[in-house]
This record gives structure tokens, sequence and C-alpha cells, in this order.
């Protein structure tokens, strides 16, 4: 490319909002918090969970729910005074207080809400992503079957942005939600955290905890 | 007997026992008792007037079962005249007036009408009192000037009571004991002093302190007819007989030692209702009109300091049983936007039955606003998040949303709990060893290879053992006692879990995973 047309796409870029280069994370910047684990905030576009929006972790058959990318983040929150909700955590699992309390969880904050049917529990996640009070969401939308479709997604967003907290979907990896609309999309297992899909950036970092 | 520690109750009465002066009785007079005149209204036929369709001029018994038989407790007049008295078989009264109608005690009645008397009352003192089964006090002493004396309040509060239908005995006395006693036997009675007090009661016989029949009968074998007579007795060997409660009453009743009289608080609630303009069944409309009743509902709760926990909304039809919400709140509260919020949330899951010509609101528990009513919450935001929960709670039910909370215990299955929200405890100092963010409702059992516990194929130890072993105190269901070696280890795929050696039931089991 000459450097006059370097220049002028420069100059174009630098006149024109709208436009960006797909390469460059920060130029979607959006506002983050904090993971609490150095190398995946160098590994996350904008350095940290958005303080916004939808993660959608994937979870093997066979693996409890992975927490601990999020336990850092939910101190953060209970310390903020912001309430943490579970919805529909699995129900042969018993989130243990004293380990939650070690991690600088606050137990006050956590409220854990079972849905009986995936309309109401669909419901529980849009109202606790609305509320303001709410800093974080972990949900399980697929205890009642049916995978999460861009609309869902859609409205949860528009919902988390409202409310300014950050909602976490944990999905079996064989009902994935057909939503790209996600703002990052994770694959755990063990220490090895992978980034499947992340807004905002092209790769797909493996990261180490 | 004993002369030397004699009091002499009756050291006012001409010559009841002269030139005997005990030491003082052991309560001084306070000054509060100064002016306390007390009037007690003894409604005689309660259980009788409680009664539906009761007619005084009608031969009707009140019975109640006491033990093997079944007892007249109360009778109309034109009964007595039959010949039937409190006490005697139901099949007695049967036998002397076969036309008698015969009813069932009702003591929740009984006890109802007298709150409501009670509130009634309220009008002529700021201090009732109800002393069931029966009766009311009213300390008149603070406002006898104020109704123009104790005759008037007396008379004033007879005809009042007449005018509800029923048949009353007073007295007024210095003591609330006194004056209980004396309303039965003396009506009419104003002792108005402590000497007329002590005169009226040392009056009174023995049955008026409402003994058991066989303590009653034993007083009168030894010659005590009267109160008066037991007056004269030497204290410490009247206690020693009878019981040392006679010779409090009896303290009590002259004045002698400070009597504990209840205040009645009438209960507190809230009733509002609205008029529809026309048949409605609009949610919106309703929830408009429902919103003039909470608004009322705020006010009130504002003016007394209070909150409510549950709202109870009437709908009324034509021409049909009226219908009901009851919402129950997450915690008490005053919030308008919140009452309206849950109505609206219950009104649109409520199927109406018919058109709604008019709505009732009504707060049956009006609570001080206090701690308990708040607590779970702190202020920011917490409003925006109350009515969150609620609304969860309405859709899902309460048993839906729960809070988690620990206990200062080692046993892992004693260290959790979960309840509803500001009902669960936290301990806040978490063991030290490390502990899983999952623990399994039910240990899984471990299946052992070379002696070596499997998950996902061979599992890696990282840390252990750590002993827990505790609770032998405990034998109930699992997790009460228990001897184990916790490890955490770590599966194929680098999933760190907890699992311990029960060395009881020997064996390997998954009991959480640090995910």
């Amino acid at each position: 490319m000459s450097d006059s047309a370097t220049n002028s796409l420069n100059a174009l870029l630098q006149a024109e909002p709208r436009l960006w280069r797909a390469r460059d994370a920060r130029a979607r910047q959006t506002a983050v918090r904090p993971t609490g684990h150095a190398r995946l905030d160098t590994a996350l576009p904008g350095g940290g969970w958005p303080e916004a929006g939808m993660i959608e972790v994937v979870v093997e058959a066979r693996q409890p729910p992975p927490l601990h990318p999020f336990l850092p983040a939910m101190a953060d929150c209970t310390r903020a005074g912001q309430r943490i909700v579970l919805v529909d955590a699995p129900a042969d699992l018993v989130p243990f207080t004293p380990a939650w309390q070690q991690a600088g969880i606050n137990p006050d904050g956590l409220l854990l809400v079972r849905s009986d049917d995936r309309a109401n529990a669909w419901w529980v996640i849009e109202t606790a992503l609305r509320s303001e009070a709410c800093g974080l969401v972990l949900a399980w939308p697929c205890t009642h079957g049916r995978q999460v479709d861009v609309a869902a997604m859609r409205r949860w967003q528009v919902a988390a942005a409202a409310g300014r907290c950050l909602g976490v979907l944990f999905t079996p990896a064989r009902r994935r939600a057909h939503a790209p609309n996600v703002h990052l999309r994770l694959h755990v297992q063990g220490d090895r955290l992978r980034v499947l899909k992340a807004r905002g950036s092209h790769q797909c970092p493996v990261v180490s905890l | 007997m004993n002369t030397a520690t004699q009091i002499d109750w009756l050291d006012h009465e001409c010559g009841a026992v002269p030139g005997k002066q005990g030491p003082e009785p052991p309560v001084a007079r306070s000054a509060a008792r100064a002016e306390a005149l007390w009037l007690c209204l003894y409604l005689t036929d309660l259980p009788l007037e409680v009664q539906a369709g009761y007619e005084p001029d009608e031969p009707m018994v009140v019975t109640e079962v006491t033990g093997q038989r079944i007892e007249v407790i109360a009778v109309s007049a034109v009964a007595r005249h039959a010949g039937i008295e409190p006490g005697m078989s139901q099949a007695a009264a049967q036998a002397l007036c076969p036309e008698v109608r015969l009813e069932v005690r009702d003591q929740a009645a009984e006890s109802r009408r007298l709150d409501r008397l009670a509130g009634w009352a309220s009008r002529w003192t700021s201090w009732v009192s109800v002393a069931p089964p029966n009766s009311l006090l009213l300390e008149v002493g603070g406002s006898r000037h104020l109704f123009g004396g104790l005759d008037e309040i007396q008379r004033a509060v007879m005809a009042g009571l007449g005018g509800h239908g029923h048949h009353v005995r007073t007295a007024i006395a210095r003591s609330a004991r006194a004056a209980s006693w004396l309303a039965p036997w003396q009506s009419g009675i104003v002792a108005s002093d402590d000497d007329r007090t002590r005169q009226g009661v040392a009056a009174l016989p023995i049955e008026a302190l409402g003994l058991p029949p066989t303590r009653q009968a034993r007083l009168r074998r030894a010659g005590l007819n009267t109160l008066g007579a037991l007056m004269r007795l030497p204290r410490d060997g009247l206690a020693r007989r009878y019981g040392q409660a006679i010779v409090r009453q009896l303290d009590e009743a002259l004045g002698q030692r400070p009597e504990a009289v209840p205040r009645f608080a009438a209960p507190r609630r809230f009733t509002a209702e609205v008029d529809m303009p026309m048949p409605e069944s609009a949610t919106p409309r309703l929830l408009a009109a429902a919103g003039h009743l909470t608004d009322q509902l705020v006010r009130y709760l504002r003016a007394h300091d209070a909150a409510v926990d549950r709202l109870r909304l009437r709908l009324f039809h034509e021409e049909r049983p009226a219908s009901t919400l009851t919402v129950g709140l997450a915690m008490a509260g005053r919030d308008d936007r919140r009452f309206v919020r849950l109505l609206g949330e219950h009104l649109d899951r409520f199927e109406l039955p018919a058109p709604v010509v008019g709505l009732r609101l009504e707060a049956p528990h009006v609570l001080p606003l206090s701690a308990g009513t708040q607590d779970w919450l702190d202020p920011a935001g917490a409003d925006d998040w109350l009515a969150t929960v609620e609304r969860w709670q309405a859709r899902l039910g309460a048993q839906a949303v729960l809070a988690l909370g620990s206990r200062a215990d080692h046993r892992p299955e004693q260290a959790w709990q979960l309840g509803q929200p500001g009902q669960v405890d936290c301990c806040d100092r978490p063991p030290a060893a490390p502990r899983p963010v999952w623990l399994l409702r039910e240990p899984q059992a471990l299946i052992v290879r070379e002696q070596r516990p499997t998950y996902n194929g061979p599992l890696d130890t990282e840390t252990g053992p750590e002993r827990i072993e505790q609770g032998w105190w405990d034998t109930a269901g699992s997790g009460g006692d228990i001897s184990r070696d916790y490890y955490v280890m770590r599966d194929r795929f680098g999933t760190r879990l907890w699992v311990f050696q029960d060395r009881q039931r020997l064996g390997w089991w998954l009991h959480g995973y640090f995910a």
C-alpha cells in the first residue's frame, strides 16, 4: 500500500468514529472489571471481564461447573455491596459456604433461585440482570432443556447493560448456545481456560490459571 | 402460734387483734400507687352472651367437657329458675328442664369479645387490662375527675355494657386484685381508699380466692370462712399451711405488694376500601384503584412508625363471594411502589371469576418498624432489590429463593445451610484448610484400583490427608459421627477433587469439587 493511501486511510480512521481496525482490540473498548487472574486479564480483550455483558462457559459432561475463574470477581462484587444470584445451580451440588468465604465472598450477598420451568428461569435471569443491586448472575439456563438462542441472548444483553451486571451462563457442551452475539465464550478444563470467542478480538488464547 | 412475727392486716379494723403491731409489710407503697383505683367489670354471663342467638329470657346453659363428664358452666336466669346450677352435669340439667337449650362453650369467642370490650373501655382510661376468663380491669384513679367522679364512670360503663347486651357486676378498689375479688360478691362497691378496700376484702367469703374445691374445703374445715379470718392468721403459719401464693395474693389485694397488671394493647390492623365506578376486570384499572389503597396504607404506616409483612386484597364481585389475594412480603416494609408492583404481579396471575365492583386492602399484621424488618438489606438499591426478590417469590414460591449460611462445624455436612433470606446465620471464620466450592449432597463412592481411588482415571494426590473426626455426640443421620481422611486430588483433566477415605466404613468417596 502506498504511503499516500495509508495516510488517507489513517485520516479517515481518525475522522470517522464508526470505522475501526478489527485487530485493534481497544478500538471497541468497553468497560471491564479485573478477573483477578493476571494472565487472564492480559488475554481478554479490554483486560478483564466485561463490566456489563454476557459470558458463556461451555461445560463438559461429568465436569463440575468451573467457578474458579469467577471467584475473584464474585469477591469484588460482594465487597462492593452488590448481590450475586445463582439461578438453577445443579441440584446435586451444594455451594459450600466455607469455601466461598475462603475466597472472600460474603455469603450475605448471595441468593439461590430455583425455577420450575424454562420460561420462569429465563425470566429470573433477565430480572436479576436488570436489577441494579445485582452485580453478577451465574445461571444454568439449560436445566429445563432447550438451548439459548439469539433472541434470549439479546434480551439478556440489554438487561445486563441496563443493570450494569455481568451474566455468566453455564451450558453443557451438547447444548451450546446458538447465540453468536455473546460477549465471551469460554471452555474451562481444570486450570486450562480456552477463549472460544471474544467480542472485539480474533484471537482464541489458552490461559493456564 | 408465733405471734412475734405476725403482721396484722387488720390493724385499722376496730378491735380485730388489738395491741399487736407487726413489722412493716415487705414492699413500701410506691408513689405510682398513691392514686390508683381499679374498676373491675365482671361479665357474669359471658359464655352465654357470646353464643349466637342468645335471648336472656330463654332457658339456656353452656356446657364444657371436664374430664369424663359434660358440666354446666353458665346458666341463663330462666334456666336458673328451673333449678339448674353451674357445676351440674348436662344430663341433670336436661332432666330439670327438658326444653333447655344446650350450647358448647366457645372460649375463642369469649376471648375475642373481651378484647373487643377492652378496646371499647379504652375510652375511659389509658390502662385497661383483660383478666380472663370474664373480667376487665380499668384503672380509673387517673381519669375519675375527667369524667365527673367514680359514680359517674361506673354508671356510664354499666350503661354502655348493658347497651352491648352484657350483664355485668362491678367493683372499685385500691388494687386490681381486690377489685376482681370484690366484683362477683359485692357488686357496686366503691372502696376508694385503703381502709374501705381492706374492710371489703375482709368481708369476702373464702370462695372469692378461686381456690380448687379441695383446698377451699380445707380452709372451711379450719373455720376460715372469710378472708378476714385468713388475714388475722400469722403470715408465716398461713404460708406454711396453705401456700405462699395465698399470702402473696392477700398482700397484692391490700396494696402491700406491687401487682403486675398487664396493659391491653389493641391489635393494630389496617383496612381500606374503594368502590369501582363500574364492574371492572382489567388488571391496570384494578391496580390503579389498589394504588389508592396502598397510598392510604403507607400514610397509615408512616404515622404509626410501622411496617407490614403481609397484604390481603379482597376483590368483591356482584352476586358472588369475594376473591382474596394474599401477598407475602420478603421483608416487612412500607414502600408504596413495592406494594403496587407486588399486587400487580399477583393480579396478573390471578384468574378473576367475575368483574370486580370493589376492592378492600387489609394488613392483618402491623409491625413496629424496627430491627428485623429491614435487616439483611442495606439502604442503597435495597428497594429495587427487594422488589425483584419478591417478584421471584411471588411467581416461584417462597421456597424457590434461598440464602446461604454457614456454621462453625468441622464436619462438612454440618458446615453449610440453606434457608429463607434473612433467616440463615453465617459463621465469620471459615476453616483454614482447603475446602471445595461445590460439595456433593451425598458423597459418591469411588472405584478403587490397586488400592488407589479413581475418577476419570487414576487420581494424583495434591495435598492431604486432613483428618476430620468429630461428632460422636451426634448420631442422627449422615455426617453426624464421622472419621475421615480428606485429600485434594487431581483427575486427568486437571479438575481438583475433594476426596476422603472413610476410616469407619473404609472405601474412598468423592465429596466435592474445587472448580
